[in-house]
């Protein structure tokens, strides 16, 4: 259980630090537009001033995605491996990193396609991909705790 | 689910107490609870075995088969 504690204070970490970086955004709107600005100035995107809006919407879905495994995590800390709860929390969880990485990874393969920063497209598609296969892993982890719920259940209920 | 515990029709033909029962066969009340409510999902064969040699009885009296 320490290793699950020791994951949840990461994943918590994460998730602060990932509110604190899209409040910034908001609370400092003009300033991030401008670096944005910069950026597509140097070398242009091929879904235009629109990137900014998409990258920071990539960035909500996958902190709801990790609050999702955060709550799974507690839930596991609060009633042990294997409950019902953990199990819908890890799965919505995973789904959304799995839609959120295929999306980038659409986004990323559409930008080299259109020869846009074809050298930060191809570090955004492993790390898409590597995010796409963490998704994956953790909704197999939550079939897995899913199973495991209903056989814990079976055992219980055996006299 | 088609199968009927008649452990309480056995208990009252005993007459015999639940928390009794639980005592000698050594489970706990609530599990002969679920037991005698049908929400058991199984029942191991030593327990079976104990629950008859305590009501002295075959499992055919505790245990019934209802199409349905």
């Amino acid at each position: 259980m320490i290793k699950i504690k020791v994951l949840l204070g990461f994943a918590i970490c994460y998730v602060v630090f990932n509110i604190i970086h899209l409040s910034s955004q908001v609370i400092h709107f003009r300033s991030w537009r401008t670096i944005y600005q910069s950026i597509l100035d140097s070398g242009n995107s091929f879904f235009g001033k629109s990137i900014w809006l998409i990258q920071n919407m990539i960035s909500f879905v996958t902190l709801i995605g990790i609050i999702y495994v955060c709550v799974a995590l507690f839930k596991i800390i609060k009633s042990g491996y294997f409950n019902i709860q953990a199990s819908r929390s890890f799965k919505i969880g995973g789904l959304l990193l799995c839609f959120v990485a295929a999306l980038d990874l659409i986004r990323a393969i559409l930008e080299i396609s259109a020869s846009y920063q074809t050298e930060f497209q191809i570090g955004y598609l492993m790390v898409n991909g590597l995010l796409f296969l963490m998704g994956f892993g953790i909704l197999i982890i939550s079939k897995i705790i899913k199973n495991g719920t209903l056989l814990k259940q079976e055992s219980d209920l055996t006299i | 689910m088609p199968i009927i515990v008649n452990l309480d029709m056995m208990l009252a033909k005993r007459k015999m107490k639940s928390k009794d029962l639980a005592d000698i066969i050594g489970i706990t009340t609530a599990n002969l609870s679920i037991l005698k409510s049908g929400k058991a999902k199984a029942v191991r064969f030593s327990t079976l075995e104990a629950i008859c040699k305590a009501l002295d009885c075959q499992p055919a009296d505790i245990l019934e088969y209802v199409e349905g």
